[in-house]
């Protein structure tokens, strides 16, 4: 009896670990650079999305939502998770210094399994400034700190 | 009887923990963070609208007057830029037979200098223009004089941006 409380015990414990690793980015850290730009169109904007978000199914129906922090930001970055496989997408966010949570994939469905499959999107960063914005020569880089949050809906 | 409770307490312990962590599931939230340095690069673009065709014909001129002259409004200067205070200046790429006198017209940004006699040596013709896009339009007055007979020349007139 004792010794099937213990295995039991233990499979339950690795679910919930298991869950505990449930979204994750492909690189921690992304460099953008803003290098050209027309008189007439302004300043160029710069696309990348090389960075595979991937989560998975909570228990519950669930969103993920993101958040920045940028001190002293001065440019303009935006963040749209595209081609979710699952939930989604719920456009383009732009990121602010302090903003509160918005809303980047929803309607992830639960589980009553582990949801131990990961599910991936792409997020696709535009990066945008204007002249009268600056430079980094000049006024230093925005480093962006974006934190993504998987909640329950 | 003490062992007993013990067992028993362990065994509420191995059910009810477990349990906690599977329901938590439910209220739980999950992060994970990706750091993004946005770097922009210094940019000073500068154009003009094209080139000028201007010929002295001496009409209009009043006997006696040594100096022919003509103007012309028909080219604008447009710039745009990230870089702090700067200012425009014009030069001529080489001395010219003509005087070319220049000067910048209804700037939408910055402040015009007065006229200029263009030369070899850049002048100021537009100041504190940093951080902005804009247009303005050139205002050339070429003049020659009498004795110089019948010139024909290509001054070229280089405009520059520079830090102020």
């Amino acid at each position: 009896m004792k010794t099937l409380l213990t295995i039991f015990s233990c499979l339950l414990i690795g679910a919930s670990l298991t869950h505990a690793q449930a979204i994750k980015v492909s690189q921690s850290t992304l460099a953008l650079s803003v290098t050209t730009g027309t008189i007439a169109g302004g300043m160029t904007v710069v696309s990348n999305s090389v960075t595979t978000f991937s989560y998975k199914r909570m228990t519950v129906l669930s969103k993920i939502s993101v958040q920045t922090s940028c001190p002293n930001q001065k440019f303009t970055l935006s963040v749209q998770a595209t081609s979710p496989n699952l939930g989604s997408s719920a456009g383009i966010i732009n990121l602010v210094n302090g903003m509160a949570a918005a809303d980047l994939i929803v309607s992830v469905s639960g589980t009553s399994g582990n949801g131990s499959t990961y599910h991936t999107a792409t997020l696709a960063y535009k990066a945008a400034s204007t002249f009268a914005q600056g430079n980094s020569t000049e006024l230093g880089n925005d480093t962006f700190t974006i934190t993504y949050t998987q909640t329950a809906q | 009887m003490a062992a007993n409770l013990t067992y028993r307490s362990s065994r509420v312990a191995m059910v009810i923990l477990p349990a906690l962590l599977f329901v938590f599931q439910s209220g739980y939230s999950q992060t994970a963070a990706q750091t993004v340095t946005l770097q922009v690069s210094q940019i000073a673009l500068l154009q003009t609208s094209g080139a000028v065709s201007a010929t002295i014909t001496g009409a209009g001129t009043s006997a006696g007057v040594a100096t022919l002259s003509v103007a012309n409004q028909t080219t604008t200067l447009q710039w745009g830029t990230n870089r702090g205070t700067q200012k425009i200046t014009a030069r001529l790429s080489a001395a010219s037979k003509f005087q070319v006198y220049l000067q910048v017209l209804n700037p939408t940004a910055g402040v015009a200098t007065p006229q200029i006699l263009a030369t070899t040596t850049a002048q100021d013709i537009l100041l504190t223009v940093g951080r902005s896009q804009g247009s303005a339009t050139i205002s050339y007055t070429i003049q020659i004089t009498a004795d110089k007979g019948v010139v024909t020349d290509t001054p070229n007139i280089i405009f520059e941006m520079k830090n102020q």
